[in-house]
């Protein structure tokens, strides 16, 4: 199976969402995640994608949200970055304290979930493994 | 996503399908809106390949919505994408859940 490009620059709307779950399942295949896992990593996605568009660009469209993935034996490593607003004490905050159940979902489905934010934009790191081992 | 909304058995059965993401939120506000100025709602997940928190959100939202105006709200025959996050966001034991069809209408 041929891999899909690492990097994927998509627009800061909700339209895209498919187009990120479309992205992360072929990635995930690849690597050998069950369709289960598939599916998470597909929850994983939007929901990270649909917080950047709603909190870090405050639904102004025509922004950019880089996605890129990595695959090791075994893992995904997925990152997601926007050049918004950063991060507020750690979490992104609505400013109607709106949203709920998102970071909470995330955190569930990955082994381990980074931000960071420098000049280079805000960064969400999120690794998951492949349950049944490193083959 | 994609919707048909049909009268049967006395309710208003709202059937979903395809992914049910943010981008289709306002959308299924209003299907369920709509549906449940006319009485008890029943939402056919079955077809349903995928569902995100927001979707799940108006669900709920729904369902609080319906103990309001004194009628009843239920999902039917989740699909497994559909019941598994409603597990993940524990929302399977708020909602009212029924394996198929014929067991919302009939509860």
């Amino acid at each position: 199976m041929k891999a899909p490009a690492a990097h994927l620059v998509l627009p800061s709307t909700y339209d895209a969402l498919a187009d990120a779950r479309e992205w992360i399942a072929s990635h995930a295949r690849a690597a050998g995640f069950a369709d289960r896992d598939v599916l998470d990593l597909e929850l994983v996605v939007t929901e990270a994608v649909s917080n950047v568009v709603r909190h870090a660009y405050g639904g102004e469209p025509g922004r950019e949200v880089e996605l890129d993935a990595r695959t090791e034996p075994g893992l995904i490593v997925l990152r997601i970055t926007d050049h918004g607003e950063p991060f507020i004490g750690g979490r992104r905050v609505a400013p109607d304290g709106s949203g709920g159940y998102g970071l909470g979902l995330i955190a569930q489905l990955v082994d381990s979930m980074t931000r960071s934010a420098d000049e280079g934009g805000n960064t969400l790191e999120l690794v998951k493994q492949r349950p049944g081992g490193s083959s | 996503m994609e919707h048909v909304t049909r009268r049967e058995g006395g309710a208003t059965i709202v059937e979903l399908s395809g992914d049910v993401d943010v981008g289709g939120a306002q959308q299924l506000r209003d299907v369920l809106g709509d549906a449940l100025t006319e009485g008890p709602v029943v939402v056919d997940l079955s077809n349903v390949r995928f569902i995100d928190s927001a979707g799940i959100g108006l669900l709920v939202t729904a369902h609080r919505r319906a103990i309001e105006q004194g009628t009843t709200f239920a999902i039917a025959a989740p699909s497994e994408g559909a019941q598994r996050v409603l597990s993940l966001t524990r929302t399977d034991r708020l909602l009212v859940v029924h394996p198929t069809i014929e067991a919302a209408l009939g509860g």
